[in-house]
């Protein structure tokens, strides 16, 4: 455990170190962020007042909450597979893996920026609702954490299986289409499932993220209890203990493939 | 877990590098919609390097260098046969492996480019668990040995690729492995920092009858000088393995005979010669032309084609005698690998997978 932890110090301070050495990478990407916050205004004054946002707070308040998340979910997911990529097309990733570091801690490690970049993100996505557009966030915040955590575990999930694919083919990526795609389409991040038609709005109930986005705006803005939303956080639950061991070993059977095949460090 | 003592044991009696049976084939295929067939890198290699010995690998190009070393770092794994480092083996125990290795490969861009010398080393002595004080103490330490102090505080890519490399040697052996494996390490460096690595590297063996180098090159002088024992690849195996005077001896030993003529003897009377004395190969050089053959010892060859010489009225300048280098025993030896059935680089072996 001590190893993890020390190899995620090592990738957190280098990526650290990487990012402050391009002088105005890390500022212009908060501004971007807080401006694809702001953007949500013009939608919003189309929407105007739909009944459909209404327990939501609005529009806004929904799509400032969706899009927030949906972020953070996808630095979870993305960042194994890019953090690969990434020393793949530096030139790095043998010299990394000839080191005694564990095979976890390289992945933890390797993605552990981009996920406390994501959360700043989301912390000033969130702020910049509040104060321009006058949402309010209600709930507990251990509450909110816990379903953050619950649905991240699973999009973390997802990343060892997108991360696995990268180490064998290089490129392309199926599960993004899954992940992503689906779950913007059905998983009620920019708008509610309830506008889907009846025969497909069924497939949001098989995303994690259509449960993680229920009790995340069921506290955040509709100040319900966590325990209000026990099913969701069981749901959530268990699609974490099935898919983070299975992604785990499909990672390291991948890594071993690579290692057999000799294509490890192939671009 | 081993106690200390069993531990010392167990490296006092372990080789280096142990190696049984070692199989290596890749799978390849040139289109996408081609079913991917396997051809074979290594095929058969037992090897024993022991402690304390600077090991060197030589061969041509595609010939298998590489692919062995890798499995002996657990960076690619064998297909069939056994690796083992210092009694570990690379798959099944590969974390205690990588702990006792120490790698520079030949890849040249290893190294975070925006960060100094100094973070990438740090980094790196992070991954191999070292604490920030220790690590920082020996790069200092291995940065005034190196001549390069002054350049750990420079961005990577503010470097030269000469420099690059001995940080990435530095990087190799901050965590104080027993086993050195460098793969061409001193492609990128003048003659006298190339000389200075050498030096270090003899030292750093010398300190620790435990430590040993595995190193391949393609400058064979270096491989001649500072190797105790040579390893020649033919095509994915084992030519010869030796010191410098045993291979000598194994492949034939002898010298190589130049006779230089002046510029009156041409191409025909020569190829005729040649022809007639299938031994004997020619080539231009600098206005006049070569004639050149191995003698082998109590060979009377030698007269043989003086005789020959004097009879056709060829006009000798100058004659010279050279023992046989490395570049020729590779060359003998790739030239009977390639004579024989082995499988080639990049043929197909029907191989169970």
């Amino acid at each position: 455990m001590n190893e993890v932890i020390n190899c995620t110090r090592a990738f957190f301070i280098r990526d650290a170190q990487n990012t402050l050495s391009y002088r105005f990478d890390f500022l212009y990407s908060q501004v971007a962020s807080v401006a694809r916050t702001l953007a949500l205004w013009l939608p919003a004054q189309l929407v105007g007042d739909n009944p459909l946002f209404k327990s939501h707070g609005g529009f806004l308040a929904y799509s400032v909450t969706g899009s927030a998340m949906m972020g953070l979910f996808m630095a979870s997911y993305g960042g194994f597979a890019s953090a690969i990529s990434s020393e793949r097309g530096v030139g790095t990733l043998e010299a990394v893996f000839a080191t005694r570091a564990p095979l976890g801690a390289l992945l933890m490690g390797g993605s552990s920026w981009a996920l406390v970049r994501s959360l700043f993100d989301v912390a000033l996505n969130l702020t910049a609702g509040m104060l321009l557009f006058g949402i309010e966030w209600r709930g507990s915040v251990l509450g909110l954490m816990l379903v953050v955590l619950l649905t991240n575990l699973t999009f973390v999930a997802f990343g060892f299986l997108s991360a696995a694919f990268t180490i064998v083919y290089k490129r392309g990526d199926p599960f993004r289409l899954f992940v992503g795609a689906a779950s913007a389409l059905f998983g009620g991040v920019f708008f509610p499932v309830e506008v889907l038609p009846k025969m497909i709005s069924w497939v949001g109930e098989l995303l994690p993220i259509t449960h993680g986005a229920r009790a995340l705006r069921g506290i955040a803005l509709e100040g319900h209890s966590v325990s209000a939303h026990w099913f969701e956080l069981v749901v959530l639950a268990g699609f974490s203990c099935v898919l983070l061991p299975f992604g785990w070993w499909t990672f390291y059977k991948a890594v071993s493939l690579a290692k057999q095949d000799g294509t490890l460090f192939h671009y | 877990m081993l106690s200390r003592s069993a531990e010392m044991e167990t490296s006092t009696v372990s080789p280096a590098v142990e190696m049984v049976g070692l199989h290596k084939h890749y799978l390849a295929s040139n289109r996408f919609w081609q079913r991917r067939r396997p051809f074979a890198a290594l095929t058969g290699v037992d090897l024993r390097v022991e402690a304390g010995e600077i090991f060197g690998l030589v061969g041509r190009n595609g010939y298998g260098k590489t692919t062995l070393i890798r499995c002996v770092a657990g960076l690619i794994m064998p297909s069939a046969g056994q690796v083992r480092v210092y009694g570990k083996d690379t798959v099944r125990d590969d974390l205690e492996v990588r702990r006792l290795i120490g790698w520079v490969g030949a890849e040249e861009r290893s190294f975070y480019l925006r960060l100094t010398a100094r973070q990438n080393l740090l980094f790196f002595a992070r991954l191999q668990g070292l604490a920030d004080a220790v690590a920082l103490a020996r790069m200092d330490a291995f940065a005034e040995r190196f001549q390069c102090a002054d350049l750990l505080e420079r961005r990577v890519h503010e470097l030269s690729t000469g420099n690059r490399q001995r940080f990435s040697i530095i990087r190799a052996l901050i965590h104080a492995p027993r086993l050195l494996i460098l793969d061409e390490p001193t492609r990128s460096l003048d003659p006298f920092a190339a000389d200075d690595l050498r030096k270090i590297l003899r030292d750093w063996v010398s300190e620790d009858a435990r430590r040993s180098i595995l190193i391949t090159s393609h400058h064979l002088h270096e491989i001649e000088a500072m190797s105790d024992r040579i390893a020649i690849m033919g095509k994915g195996r084992l030519g010869a393995v030796g010191t410098f005077e045993e291979l000598r001896t194994k492949l034939g030993g002898g010298q190589r005979v130049e006779i230089a003529f002046q510029p009156s003897v041409g191409e025909p009377e020569l190829t005729a010669l040649c022809q007639a004395e299938p031994r004997l190969q020619w080539r231009s050089n600098q206005g006049g032309s070569l004639l050149f053959f191995r003698r082998e010892a109590g060979d009377e060859f030698f007269d043989h084609v003086l005789r020959q010489c004097q009879k056709r009225g060829f006009r000798i300048e100058q004659v010279t005698t050279n023992e046989i280098s490395l570049q020729e025993m590779i060359d003998r030896l790739a030239e009977s690998s390639d004579t024989a059935s082995m499988p080639s680089q990049g043929s197909e072996l029907h191989v169970a997978v």
